[in-house]
């Protein structure tokens, strides 16, 4: 904890973050205006305007073009300049966001978050009119959900903050904004709620946040990377959602939230290895379907990781496993492959993790062509011309699908790379390295954390009471306490019921 | 909180976790290995006395745990026996963790490569199984205690598939009479010796009071655990009696795994195959806690035990180097086999009846002289 | 750093010794499914039959081999063709009477040592040449040693049905004396011909078929038959389920109790069994050709000196053991034995004679 500290202490006396450069040195006024106007050489679209108004005298206003609203500039900055007088500018302009600012650096900054500024009276002034280049609120396409709400993030920050705030709307709801990267000067928004998240929490939170030094941040798992306790780890240690309705739920349950500008995904810490297998969807189904969905996911995980190394294990080493009959189709099968297992199945994983590359990547248009050269060019012929059992061909696509079952996306990936390390195991000590395998996994997740909690809760630490929603989901009525590994200050979720039939007058 | 339990989150571990530890600790080579010499259907009542016995044994470690000295960890046994002395017995207890857990691994090795890989020496599983210890031991003690719970849940399952001897057809329960022996069997003090020594194990927690969080109620928990070891060993001894018969079972070796042979699922047959492998987590949580109590041991040998630094390495390979050398020169036969399990139900049996009352009677000494002054 | 040393160690002490354990590559081995053991020419000798399994085209062949043990057998065998011959999926092993008669225990040992062979391996006695027979069917049919094998696997509670397993805890019971299933080749047929009875390891006794489901109903605690045909009366009982107890006392001796349910499937004599005193007679007639039938049974074992049906056991109490180290096996052949029967029959009227 101590490194992290000094760290920390280092980080604030270089030059870190936008925020502390104010403090850096007494800024030098009268050179505010040629500093800016140096800084603006070669940017084509940087404008400078030079207004007289009648009491301020001149007053000369910066701005880029590109980023900002020339409408509102017009309607709220210039008009009211050449129209109105007053001895102060916040007389005249009566834009909401119009601050003061203390140096040039910060005037810079402000100017590519699209802000115009003003200079005047020999001093420097901010007023936000970004352009609204936005995008509409629509259904999320990572997570989707068949009932439910449909809203999702976008890449406005402040748009994302008023998804969460409506469904969150008290005051103990923090936000506090950090700029990060030297170059982009993204906005990151760490939430959580005073008085539930455990101030621990929240603590190691700031810390991390304000210890992130790079350029350039373009999305949040950028951040997460800076952020994670164990960088070499196959396992996701951060949840990342574009539905505000699972942001407002993990606040709510005591976790900490941060918004990253320009990305619609938000990062949730702490979270745990189960966490990942949870879906909003499972909150909406009648509470013994949900438990049933949920366990399926568990086992498709596992099923996705072990199948295809168990078919190489029991094809090379354990033949005396199979049932008599099953055994003679597996023979009959295999009898004229030229590879051996391993070989074969790892040939047929490659393909399909490149065919699912492919798909990802191609136009959704020519995707039906990959379907077909996938499907009938790769699997029929393959079989056909002896280079793959269509045993395998099953277990390769039946892995397939298992592992789309699971709702995160990086976890189906890390499965993935596990099962590529197990494949190896299998072809040499079979089960017996598929089980050691299998308890290095264990053994990794058990050393895991995430924002330093421990990431495989509630199974190691053992915390009983969680339970009831981490492999089955219960009904909601009965999980009156937040989960416990979080230690949250307010344990209790169902202290105030006090939802009463709104009265009028 | 030490430097050493880096990622040690989550806390120290609650008195709950005697419980899986106290029983993992117990069952981990004789539930193998205790049918092989308990033959006549009525040593189920020795089984149980032994666990009663051993009961009386827990509550004495629990005293010993709740007391202060125990909670301070190695300045405690500073206090209670003197800095010397401690350093003096840590050298032979080095000696006795290496070799009881080369007995213990290469038993596991041997029931491993007899009956999944014939062809392939035990000694080539062993640095993988190191492998697997070291990397448990790595994240520390905090967390190596805490991993029992998932070598609990990986092991315990086990037992469920045994159930199916005690449905009839299967099992005719006149195999089970007469359960009040006419005549005792004449190795009894052999038999009681083992019974004793698959009871042992929870000793080695009395030399980790500084890692719970707190140990009052600690009671209750080892002997949950303690009872919970005795329910496996009646009903894995139950099972195999019903399966096999007294007689034809004092032919087989290891009739556990044998009789794990004999179970069919329709999807898979021979399940010795999956049992034998996952019963592994079992091994590799116990070898981490004995490399990380050779570290300790190392360490106050070495007179570095203030720093809590350093000597984990060492222990490590120290470890490897043992086991090799031990499975190589000293595990050839069957008949040595035997000797060797013997000789640990020796050690262990006498650690765990001296080190908890040793430790207790030790602390309590001091704390009347303390009082008399 | 440190797991990459750890790593590296590994791998060099893993590596030094062995990198690549004899895998069982499925296409390259040979999984034998059955085993054929006869009595070789004289003495020790013994010969092995096997079955060969093969894929798509290859042809089926039935192979032998002749030498003093099994492994020796497998040996010539796996010299003499292409791939390796693993037992680990040997399902069914066959004796031949002669072989039975002289002593198997010897090869169930084999058997049992060997790690890669089921303990759920069928067991079955044969009379007559079965290699011979093997030979002919295997042409006719090519999967004939898979069909044997779900015919085992099927009949598992209607005729006698012994694993490895199950032959052993009989063998090494003191209370009891294993048994094995008996075919008969006629022909270009296999015929279950009933049970052979065994004393220690070697075949001493039959139980012709047509006894055989008796010799069932005694065995087994719960029992159920399709048919149970009784010639000597002209009818035959159908959907016939049984249970079993037996009890032993000092005075009385052991007492066997059947309850045996069941219907009237075909009847053939010249009874009205419409009739109410008629079809008491009928009862009372078939209950003590039953009672009969089984005593007879028993008292040829008694004569034998063998307990097939593990009857010693209901001897044992909870505090004591009435015939303790092998008493049992010296003493049986002069205990009393009462069988009573306990007959509840139903469907009489069905088929009225015709006048």
């Amino acid at each position: 904890m101590r490194w992290l500290m000094r760290l920390f202490a280092s980080l604030r006396n270089a030059s870190g973050t936008g925020e502390e450069r104010g403090n850096s040195g007494a800024p030098v006024r009268g050179s505010d205006l040629e500093n800016l106007k140096r800084a603006f050489q070669n940017i084509h679209d940087a404008e400078f305007v030079e207004i007289e108004n009648e009491r301020l005298g001149k007053v000369t206003l910066l701005y880029i073009r590109s980023l900002i609203d020339i409408k509102q500039l017009q309607e709220f900055v210039i008009a009211p300049l050449q129209r109105e007088s007053g001895t102060d500018l916040r007389d005249i302009v009566h834009a909401a966001h119009l601050t003061a600012l203390d140096n040039s650096e910060q005037a810079e900054t402000a100017a590519f978050k699209g802000a115009v500024i003003l200079h005047a009276g020999g001093r420097l002034w901010s007023v936000s009119l970004s352009s609204a280049l936005n995008r509409a609120v629509e259904p999320s396409k990572q997570e989707a959900v068949i009932h439910g709400p449909q809203d999702s993030f976008t890449e406005q920050v402040e748009n994302n903050l008023t998804l969460i705030r409506r469904r969150l709307a008290v005051s103990s709801l923090k936000s506090e904004r950090f700029l990060v990267g030297g170059l982009s000067h993204t906005t990151v928004i760490l939430l959580y709620i005073e008085n539930l998240t455990n101030p621990e929490l929240v603590r190691i939170a700031r810390e991390k946040t304000a210890a992130v030094h790079s350029d350039a941040f373009f999305d949040s798992s950028h951040l997460s990377q800076f952020l994670e306790d164990h960088i070499h780890s196959v396992f996701p240690q951060f949840q990342q959602t574009d539905r505000p309705d699972a942001v407002a739920a993990a606040l709510a349950s005591g976790k900490v939230v941060w918004l990253v500008e320009n990305t619609p995904f938000a990062l949730i810490a702490p979270i745990t290895f189960f966490d990942l297998f949870q879906s909003p969807e499972d909150y909406i189904h009648r509470w013994p379907v949900a438990s049933f969905l949920r366990g399926m996911r568990f086992f498709a995980f596992l099923f996705a990781m072990v199948l295809t190394p168990f078919y190489v294990a029991i094809t090379m080493h354990h033949y005396q496993m199979v049932p008599l009959d099953l055994l003679f189709v597996v023979l009959e099968s295999r009898s004229e492959i030229p590879f051996n297992p391993f070989w074969e199945a790892l040939f047929m994983m490659l393909v399909l993790e490149i065919l699912k590359e492919a798909s990802l990547r191609m136009p959704s248009k020519s995707g039906q062509t990959l379907g077909i050269v996938g499907g009938i060019v790769i699997g029929q012929a393959g079989v056909e011309a002896n280079i793959t059992s269509n045993l395998l061909i099953i277990h390769v696509a039946v892995t397939a699908i298992a592992s789309f079952l699971i709702p995160n996306y990086l976890m189906t990936n890390s499965s993935k790379l596990i099962q590529f390390g197990l494949l190896g195991l299998a072809a040499w000590l079979g089960l017996w390295g598929i089980t050691l395998g299998l308890i290095l996994v264990l053994i990794h997740l058990n050393g895991l954390t995430s924002l330093k909690q421990p990431y495989f809760a509630p199974l190691t630490p053992f915390y009983g009471m969680d339970w009831k929603d981490t492999i089955v989901r219960l009904p909601l009525r009965w999980m009156p306490r937040r989960p416990a590994y979080l230690k949250p200050l307010d344990p209790c979720r169902m202290k105030s019921g006090n939802s009463r039939p709104e009265k009028k007058g | 909180m030490r430097t050493e339990e880096r990622g040690a989150s989550g806390g120290l571990w609650p008195a709950s976790l005697g419980w899986l530890l106290v029983n993992r600790f117990q069952v981990a080579l004789y539930v193998l290995f205790l049918p092989d010499v308990l033959i006549h259907p009525y040593m189920i009542w020795i089984i149980l006395l032994v666990g009663v016995l051993s009961h009386f044994n827990l509550r004495i470690l629990s005293k010993w745990l709740q007391t202060e000295e125990a909670r301070l960890g190695y300045e405690g046994f500073v206090r209670v026996l003197g800095g010397r002395a401690v350093r003096l017995l840590a050298v032979p207890a080095a000696v006795v963790i290496l070799l009881e857990s080369s007995i213990l691994t290469l038993d596991y090795l041997e029931v491993s490569h007899h009956i999944l890989f014939p062809s392939v020496s035990k000694l080539t599983l062993l640095p993988l199984l190191w492998l697997a210890s070291v990397y448990l031991a790595s994240q520390g003690m905090i967390l190596t205690g805490r991993f029992v719970i998932i070598a609990f849940i990986g092991s315990f399952w086990i037992m469920t598939l045994f159930l199916q001897f005690f449905f009839p057809p299967a099992a005719d329960y006149a195999m089970l009479l007469p359960l009040v022996p006419q005549k005792w069997d004449d190795n009894i003090p052999y038999i009681l010796l083992t019974l004793w020594a698959a009871m042992a194990g929870p000793q080695y927690l009395a030399f980790t009071g500084s890692r719970f969080a707190s140990t009052s109620g600690m009671f209750r928990w080892l002997a949950l655990g303690n009872a919970l070891s005795v329910l496996e060993y009646v009903v894995f001894f139950l099972a195999v009696t019903l399966a096999f018969g007294p007689e034809y079972m004092r032919k087989l070796d290891y009739p556990v795994v044998q009789l794990v042979r004999y179970i069919e699922l329709p999807f898979f047959e021979r399940l010795e195959t999956i049992v034998v492998p996952f019963h592994m987590i079992v091994y590799i949580f116990l070898d981490a806690f004995f490399i990380l109590f050779l570290r300790d041991v190392l360490r106050i040998a070495a007179g570095n035990a203030g720093k809590a630094k350093g000597f984990f390495g060492l222990a490590a390979v120290l470890w490897l180097v043992f086991v090799y050398l031990f499975g190589k020169y000293f595990w050839a036969s069957e008949t040595r086999h035997l000797f060797w399990i013997h000789f640990n139900s020796w050690l262990t049996g006498a650690a765990y009846a001296l080190v908890p009352s040793f430790l207790a009677l030790a602390a309590l000494w001091r704390k009347r002289k303390r009082k008399r002054s | 750093m440190r797991f990459i040393i750890a790593l590296g160690l590994t791998l060099m002490l893993a590596g030094c010794s062995w990198l690549d354990p004899a895998t069982n590559v499925l296409e390259e081995i040979s999984p034998t499914i059955l085993l054929y053991l006869d009595a070789g020419g004289s003495g020790e000798e013994a010969e092995s039959t096997i079955v060969l399994p093969a894929v798509k085209n290859e042809k089926k062949q039935v192979l032998t081999a002749r030498g003093w043990s099994l492994k020796e057998h497998r040996q010539k065998l796996t010299f003499g063709h292409s791939r390796e011959f693993k037992s680990g999926q040997l399902r069914m092993l066959f004796f031949s009477e002669e072989l039975a008669r002289r002593g198997i225990i010897r090869h169930l040992n084999t058997m049992l040592l060997d790690q890669e062979i089921s303990n759920r391996l069928y067991m079955a006695v044969v009379r007559g040449d079965f290699a011979g027979f093997l030979r002919e069917q295997i042409l006719l049919q090519k999967n004939y040693d898979r069909i044997l094998y779900k015919m085992f696997r099927h009949y598992e509670n209607m005729m006698t049905v012994q694993n490895l397993h199950m032959f052993l805890k009989d063998y090494y019971s003191s209370y009891a004396d294993p048994n094995l299933p008996l075919f008969a080749v006629r022909g270009d047929q296999l015929v279950y011909t009933g049970t052979a009875l065994f004393r220690d390891d070697r075949m001493v006794a039959d139980v012709p078929a047509e006894m055989d489901c008796f010799f069932q109903m005694v065995d087994s605690e719960h029992g159920s038959f399709p048919t149970v045909p009784m010639p000597g009366l002209e009818v035959v009982l159908g959907k016939v389920t049984t249970s079993r107890e037996i009890s032993y006392d000092d005075k009385r001796g052991v007492v066997i109790t059947l309850h045996v349910e069941g219907q009237v499937d075909e009847y053939a004599g010249d009874k009205n069994l419409g009739d109410r005193r008629e079809a008491e007679q009928f009862i009372r007639d078939v209950k003590e050709e039953l009672e009969e039938r089984v005593r007879g049974l028993i008292r040829s074992w008694q004569k034998l000196s063998i307990d097939p049906a593990r009857i010693g056991l209901s001897t044992l109490t909870p505090f004591r053991e009435r015939f303790p180290g092998g008493e049992w096996r010296r003493r049986w052949p002069e205990i009393p034995v009462t069988v009573r029967v306990d007959l509840g029959l139903t469907n009489l009227g069905m088929i009225k004679p015709v006048d």
